[in-house]
This record gives structure tokens, sequence and C-alpha cells, in this order.
């Protein structure tokens, strides 16, 4: 019955799935094929491969004028370490509040469950001045720290997935006398694998483009992020739209690769995270 | 798939990295290593030993480019021994204002930023800039142009020059539609669109945000010519916009958008679109300024175009033109004094002539001799009469009034309010925000 | 007593180092923008800051572009979710077969929500370009349908900010179902096969109701995402033409901003952020109860 079932029905199926994913997929089609062509042959025929009127000067002009690699240095510091802190501040908070249950910690999770309904916007003067109290402005380390006060997405994720996780390990552990650090980081974050790489995938994908904190907060050129460069040759590009879609593509390439890396990750870590909470 | 992310991964880790370490990536090191290098020097030789306590660093909120001032700022660290000039470049216009405005709001304000018509009020009255009319080179400046950004004999930004906007048109089209003389009146600009239409080309565009300019142009040439306070009087109470602004806003309504000459399609256009279809030939007319005549030649050299200004149905032409964006030293500066030198260097004739390249704008300070290598040359003579005018420099509340304006002129086009309300409009939100 | 702190002083530590961060630098200044509501700060200094009661709310909502603003949000918050909704769920179904490239289907579907808001929307501004010469334009033209003014006339903007959305959401919303679909035993679906259920029937009385704490989930998120748009119609159409795709938050920014009446500004900001809070709570509880259902 099975074999019989992958007939033609099946075959078409596929095939309109393709379709689509193909009609999908066509404005980054158009924004990668663009980048090789000259400016007058992207506009007369955006959709062609640039086979006659390939040429790759775009892409020096555009490397020429973004600081490419100071740039995704800033931005892979900040990403990096921010998500670390991200997973490191979360989880311990995460597990306190889902394991150690009273009034305090039944008032934390809402607590932390407030930052979700306050739009960026709403708040940026007096974030602003909380920043320069903290010497944070315009400087990388501020900007980590900044982030680093997004926790409360990986606490809400932590928090629903330990309700799925039995206690069995760490009631053995307390009776051997294991102390609250070592409970927590031997035996219990080993079991949180899944749900800190959904984790890591959300907060590396949310602060990599993020560009309204960074934007505000950083002036000095050298520690411009990466999506931040793009934005500014929108501004001094606006003469030459495809050397723009190239500084489109040079930032998409990192977040990119990281993505095709993880992708196996996404559905697996929805899955034990999301739904539970 | 998954092998290769990695080694692409890996491989772009590894140079980020190294090139950070060795500082040498990336246009924004060579400032620290130049340095650096002449601090050397000068501890070798043993002459004028700058200590690092005396290093400083002045910042420079700026709307200009890395590309455009860079040069400036080199050469006057390499005279100034100690002083580093760190440049903050956002991108006009919109962008410009609102970081300036966060960072007015929140302290922080650099040591230096320049000075637009859009910010000039808040600087007026927040007290925001220092005053700098003891600078010589205010001599040379009509009293009324300083003024621009002035107050009461006070003036708190320094700029050499003065732009003027125009309608650039494309003289092949404008031959083969039968267009034998630039049009000197609306009348004639009008006809204009309409033999061009008939001929089968787009006559002229905007882009999205500057939909207004042409309505806003004829008031300049209807009202202002006669009245050149009008606007003050509309600051004082003693009018309003309904008043001044109506009649020709009325006027370019039903004879561009009514008619149908003028297309929808601008409300859909960037600005880079919008240039793009002028190089190419697909529209005959846009607004513009000697900031896009490097795009245009650089896209299309063989293009044979040029500028025109408009006038009203007698003739009258107030260009649309104001004072280049200043440079200002901000009152809670540390570094005042660094500032100074730095205005006082960049008011030097000598650079003075250079920045003028760098902007293709006309300079304002008497006793100068250059010329304007562009079509802009034509409009020379209104700069020095001081024909040009701008409402924004004078509006009170003035950003707030101009987004009105361009809301009410798109809701205008289309159709979603009637031209009549739009003066109105602005009176009510200069009412709302005078509160 | 000592006994006890000295017992929970483990625990508060290790929710120290979050709460910290998160206080200062989320919540202090949401209270800071509560309080300063009720002042008429200028937004420069906080000398001669006075207490204005209730001023700032009074006259929120006579502003033209502020009841253009609502209207579109409350207008995008219900319909945006809902058309979300109703392509996510099907695109899982169909992400969810035994087809050989579903893994090359799934990573184009979610691929679109990967690069940020404001690079897509520079991306489709050319896409959506009014001229015969905009891409979907030339598509267009193919069938010999006019050029559309795409981003010029009002309600094809928002027409237009919508499609963009979707197109960049459908796809990480249906991996959110997707994930959900792959925990429904299959005993269940076998034994309906069994009964003699069709496939209309199956989906309506397995697969839906399994699907209901996805979509608690799911429709959660759209509704905030909805409601605090910002990024997308900023970056597509600057909220025009006219106010027409024009948000609360991007009024609140230009009343602060652009028009320096931060006091105002505030006190949209207070009332917006009770709206949401009051809208995640509703939704939050009625989506609960239907799970349970």
């Amino acid at each position: 019955m099975q074999g019989k079932r992958r007939g033609i029905k099946s075959y078409i199926g596929e095939i309109l799935m393709l379709g689509i994913c193909a009609i999908f997929f066509i404005p980054f089609y158009y924004l990668i094929v663009n980048t090789f062509k000259e400016a007058r042959a992207a506009t007369i025929s955006p959709m062609s491969l640039p086979i006659k009127s390939f040429t790759l000067d775009l892409y020096k002009k555009a490397f020429d004028t973004i600081n490419f690699w100071s740039s995704f240095r800033n931005s892979l510091l900040i990403t990096v370490i921010s998500v670390t802190i991200i997973i490191v501040f979360g989880s311990m908070a995460a597990y306190v509040i889902n394991r150690h249950k009273n009034k305090l910690t039944k008032f934390l999770f809402i607590y932390f469950l407030i930052g979700f309904m306050v739009p960026a916007q709403t708040t940026l003067i007096p974030l602003f001045n909380m920043m320069s109290i903290f010497k944070l402005q315009n400087s990388v380390l501020g900007m980590i720290v900044l982030y680093s006060s997004w926790c409360n997405f990986a606490i809400f994720m932590y928090q629903g997935f330990l309700g799925g996780v039995p206690r069995d390990l760490e009631e053995a552990a307390r009776i051997d006398g294991a102390g609250l650090w070592k409970m927590f980081w031997h035996i219990v974050f080993p079991l949180l694998k899944s749900v800190t790489i959904t984790i890591i995938i959300f907060d590396v994908m949310w602060i990599w483009n993020d560009f309204m904190m960074p934007y505000l907060f950083i002036s000095s050129s050298s520690k411009f992020t990466l999506v931040m460069e793009v934005y500014k040759s929108v501004g001094e590009h606006a003469s030459n739209w495809t050397v723009m879609l190239c500084t489109i593509v040079i930032v998409l390439v990192p977040i990119t690769i990281f993505y095709l890396f993880m992708q196996k990750h996404i559905i697996a870590g929805i899955t034990s995270g999301a739904i539970k909470g | 798939m998954r092998k290769t992310a990695l080694f692409l991964a890996g491989f772009m880790m590894i140079i980020s990295v190294l090139t950070g370490c060795t500082g040498s990536a990336g246009k924004s090191n060579e400032a620290e290593t130049q340095t650096q290098g002449k601090e050397t020097a000068a501890s070798d030789t043993g002459e004028g030993n700058v200590s690092s306590k005396d290093k400083k660093t002045i910042s420079l909120l700026s709307w200009y480019t890395e590309e455009q001032l860079g040069e400036f700022l080199r050469e006057f660290e390499a005279e100034n021994q100690g002083i580093t000039i760190d440049l903050q470049y956002v991108p006009p216009v919109q962008q410009y204002v609102d970081k300036f405005s966060v960072l007015v709001a929140s302290g922080q304000m650099t040591d230096m930023f320049f000075t637009a018509a859009e910010t000039k009020r808040d600087i007026v009255d927040k007290g925001l800039a220092e005053d700098l009319s003891s600078m010589e080179i205010f001599n040379r400046i009509d009293k009324n142009t300083s003024a621009t950004y002035g107050n009461d004999g006070e003036i708190y930004a320094y700029s050499p020059d003065a732009w003027i906007a125009g309608i650039f048109y494309n003289k092949v089209l404008f031959e083969e539609a039968g267009i034998d003389k630039v049009p000197e009146t609306w009348d004639e600009f009008v006809e204009c669109f309409a033999k061009l239409k008939e001929y089968g080309v787009e006559p002229y565009l905007d882009y999205a945000d500057g939909v207004h300019s042409l309505a806003q142009i004829l008031y300049q040439c209807m009202v202002i010519s006669s009245e050149p306070d009008a606007d003050e009087q509309i600051n004082n109470g003693n009018s309003t916009f309904t008043e001044k602004y109506t009649e020709p806003f009325v006027i370019w309504y039903n004879d561009l958008i009514s008619s149908g000459l003028y297309s929808q399609v601008s409300l859909g256009l960037n600005s880079e679109q919008l240039l793009d279809m002028f190089v190419n030939g697909e529209v005959a007319m846009m607004g513009g300024g000697p900031w896009d005549v490097t795009t245009i030649e650089n896209r299309n050299p063989d293009l044979d175009y040029d500028v025109f200004g408009i006038s009203d149905k007698n003739g009258n032409t107030i260009l649309s033109g104001a004072v280049g964006v200043g440079l200002s030293i901000s009152t809670s500066s540390d570094n005042k004094e660094e500032c100074w030198a730095f205005i006082e260097f960049m008011s030097r004739e000598e650079n003075i002539l250079k920045w003028q390249k760098v902007t293709n704008n006309f300079i304002i300070v008497e006793g100068i001799d250059y010329s304007v290598d562009t079509v802009f040359e034509r409009f020379k003579g209104d700069v020095v009469e001081g024909n040009f005018y701008l409402p924004q420099i004078v509006w009170k509340n003035s950003a707030g009034i101009y987004k009105e304006l361009l809301i009410g002129i798109q809701d205008a086009i289309t159709g979603t309010d009637k031209i009549e309300n739009i003066p109105v409009r602005l009176d009510e939100k200069q009412a709302e925000l005078n509160q | 007593m000592k006994l006890k702190i000295k017992k929970e002083l483990p625990y508060l530590l290790f929710v120290l180092p979050a709460f910290l961060v998160y206080t200062v630098l989320t919540m202090i200044p949401l209270l800071q923008t509560m309080g300063l509501a009720f002042t008429n700060w200028d937004g420069y200094s906080l000398r001669n800051l006075k207490f204005v009661g209730f001023d700032n709310f009074k006259n929120l909502f006579s502003d033209r572009s502020m009841k253009s603003s609502l209207i579109n949000t409350c207008f995008y918050s219900l319909i945006f979710p809902v058309l979300a909704t109703l392509f996510a769920i099907p695109l899982s179904l169909a992400l969810n077969s035994k087809m050989k490239t579903r893994n090359l289907q799934r990573a184009v579907f979610f691929f679109p929500s990967v690069p940020s808001a404001m690079i897509l929307g520079y991306l489709w501004a050319y896409i959506l370009a009014p001229t015969s010469n905009g891409l979907l334009n030339k598509f267009l033209g193919i069938f010999g349908i006019d050029p559309v003014l795409w981003l010029a006339i009002p309600k094809w903007a928002m027409f237009s900010v919508m499609m963009v959305n979707l197109w960049s959401a459908v796809g990480w919303h249906a991996c959110i179902y997707l994930a959900q679909l792959q925990s429904i035993p299959a005993e269940y679906y076998e034994a309906a096969t069994v009964d003699g259920a069709s496939s209309w029937q199956r989906f309506r009385y397995i697969t839906f109701p399994m699907l209901s704490s996805a979509m608690t989930v799911s429709v959660m998120l759209l509704l905030l995402t909805s409601m605090k748009l910002f990024d997308l119609p900023f970056a597509l159409t600057s909220g025009g033409p006219g106010t027409s795709t024009t948000m609360i938050s991007h009024i609140i920014i230009k009343t602060g901003f652009v028009e320096k009446s931060y006091g105002k500004a505030m006190a949209m900001s207070v009332i917006f952020f009770i709206f949401i809070a009051l809208v995640s709570i509703l939704q939050l509880r009625l989506m609960k109860k239907r799970e349970v259902d």
C-alpha cells in the first residue's frame, strides 16, 4: 500500500511545491543576480543571468566603501558574547523560577514577561539616558550589556522547557549533597541542549540583524556593526542602487552561512521549546 | 553543504581576527596609525613632545562623509598635533535630524555638529550652540545670510556656501517635443508638461518624499516675491498658512494634478530610482540640486541636460535654496578651543575653495573668485542678489510643519484630502505644536 | 530568619545577573517613560520639570495622523495574523510530507525571515517600483496587465506591506506548526483511516485540534509583532503615501523626535504599552482555554 501511494499524485505535488519555492525565492535571485551586472543591464533585464554583462566591479566598489572586516568583527563580537551571556543569565534565572517556586519567583516570571510588550521605540530616550549613566554608549561593550537585557526571551523558553524535565537526577544529586552551582551546571544544563540551540538561533538572528540599537548608540564608524554599514551605504549610494544591493548581499552572507549551518536544529528546537511554554 | 558552510565560517572568523589584531584593515584605522606614527616621530626627534595627557579627541556629528571631509580633517590634524577629530557620519536628512534629536535629548551631544535648517530652531531655542559671530569670516558674509543660522545678532553656525535647486531637464527630449525655449512663466511650465505628454514621454517626476517641491516653489514665487516676510507673519500670528498658501497650492493642484499632467508614480519612487529614470531619458524633468551633478555625469556622461528655475504666472522667480549646513560648536563641549581652531581652519580661503569643489555649492563669502563648473553657474547672480528662499528655515516648529506639509501634499495627490484643506491642516498643526 | 536568607541566597544569586541587566535596561526606562508622560518634559533637560497630570493624555487621539495610524494598526493587527495563519497551517502540512526535497523546501520558505526587515524593505522597494520596469510590473506585463503603482496608491501600499510581511513570516510560522505536527502520533490517523474518515475529516478532527498549542504561540507572536510593527513599513514606504501605512510606532517616533512633543510621545507610549499588554493577555487567555478544550 505504502509503495504504491508514491504515485503520480505525489510527484505532481512535489513539482508544485518546488514551483512555489522557486517563486518564493525570486526576490533573492533578483538580488544576487543583479549584483553582478552593470547598472543599466540590471534595469533592462533584471531577471536574466549575468552572462553577457558580468562584472565584479560593483563588489569591489561596495567593499571599498564599507568597512567590511571591522564591522564584521564588531557584529561578530557583539553577537557571540551577548548570546553567551543571555544563555548563562537566562538559564540560571529560569532554573530558579521553575524549580524553586515561591511568591518571589512567580512575580519574577511575570516581571520578565512584561518586557515582551514594550515596543522598543517608546523607551528610546530613557534607555539612552541609562546607557550614558553607565557609560555604555558608543562602545562594543555597551552593546553587549544592552543585548544581555534581552534575556527575557531565553528565560521564557528555558522555563517552559524545564517544565518537561523530570527532577530525578536533581533529587539524586541533592541527596548526594551537591550545591546549587554544581547541580545546575553539571546536571541540569546538559539536559537543556536542544532549547539552548533554539535560543541561540533566534538570538543570533535578532542581534545580528538589529539595526535600531547600534544606530542609536554607536556613532564612531570604527564601531559600526555590519547592518549599520548597509544603512550608511544607503545614504551614500543613493546614486548607485546596484552597489547598494551588493552591500546587502555582503551583509547577508554571514547570517546565511549561520542559517545553513543551523538549519536542521531549527525545527527540532522549536518542538522542544516553544510549544511547551 | 554543511561542510562548505563550516569551512567558510571558519575562514571568515580567522581573517577577521587576524585583520583586527594587526589593525591595518579599514579606513577607520588609518587615522589611528597615522597619528601614532607622528607621535613616534615627534618623540624620536625629541622636539615638541606631545604627552598623552595633551592628546585631545573632538567628536564631530557630520552630515558629510569621510570621503568628503577626510582630507580636511587629516590636514588639520597634521597641523595640530595632539588633536584628533572623530567623525561620526549620519546620512542626511531625516536620519541626521533624528540622531541629532536623540543626542540632544539624552545630553550626549558631540563637540561639534552640523546645523541644518531643520535643527536651527532647536539650537536657538535651547541654546545648544556657541555664538561664533566674533569670527573674522563673518565680516565677509552678508548679514542677512548669516542670520539663517543666527538670532539677534548672534551666529550659531559657520557655512561658507549656499545651495540652489532647480529643475533639471533633458534638452533632447524638449527639442523633440517641440519646446523651443526654457519656460519663463508658470503657464509656460505647465505647457511643457502638456507638450511632453503629447510627445509620449513622462514630463516630470518627483520622488515620494519630494512631492511637495513644486507647490512650495510656486508659493515662493507668488508670495515671497512680494512679501518676503510672509512666513514670519505666520509665525507671529499676524497671518496664517491658509491665508498665504492656499492660492498657490490650488493653482498647482488644478494645473498639474486635476489635469492629470503630474503622475502619481512619483509617490512610489525613491530618489535613486528617479535619478536613474532621468539619466536614462525616461522622464524629461526632475527637481534637483548641485549634489546631483556628479551622479548624473557619472551615470550618463552623454546626457544633454541643463537646469532652469520656475516662475509664477508673472515671471517672478524665487529659487529654492538656502545656506549650506553649518559647523557649530556645542555649548556642552569641553574642547571649545580646539573646535574653534577647526572652524577657523575651514574658513581659510584655500579651504573654502577646496570645499566648494566637494559640494559644488555657491560661495557666499565676499571677495573670493571661483567658478561653478556645472549647469548651476547660471544661478550665480541669483545667489549674489539673495534671490533664494526656503520656508523651512523660517517656520516655527519647522520639522513638524514640514512633515505635515509632505503628508498633506501626498494626501492631495492620492485624493485622500482636498488641496484647500492642506494649509488648514498646517495651521492646526502649528496650533497643536505651540501648546 | 537569618537561616532562611542564607538558604535562599544561592537562589537569589542565580537570578540576580538577569534581573539586574533586565531591570536597568528594560524596566527602568519603561518606568521613566511612564513617569515622564505626566510631565512637561521638552526632551532636553530635566530642569524645570513640572508635573502636569493627565494633560498629555487629553487630545491624544485628536490628531489626524494619530487617528489614521490607530486605524491602520488595528486593521493590520486583525487581518495579518488571520492571513498568516491561513497560509502557515496548509504550508506546514505540505512541508510535513515525505518528499525528497522537503529539507530544501523548508529552507527556502524559512529563509525570508532571516534578513532584517530593513534590508527586505529596500530590496522590495525595487521589486515593487511603480514603473513598467519594476520587477513585479514586468511580470504582470507578460499577462498584459498595466503597471500597478504599488507603493504609490494607499490601498496598494498597505497591501504591499502585508504581502512582504507574509512572504517573510509564513515559513517561520509554518515551522512552529510543523514542530507540533511531528509530535502527533501516527496511530490517530491510522485509526481514523480505518474508520473511513476523509482527508478533510482527518484534518478537522485530529490535526487541527492537536495544533492548538502551536496556534496559541504563533498567533500571540503574530499579534505582538503586528501591533509593534515599525521596521518594514519604515523601510518600504516611510509610512506613506500620506499616512496610509503609518503605524502607531511611527507616530510615537514622529511626535517625539520630529515634533519634539516628548511629553505627548511618552503618553502615547504608555497607552500603547497598556493596549498591547491587554490584547496579549486577552488573546492568551482565550486561546489557552481553547487548548484545554
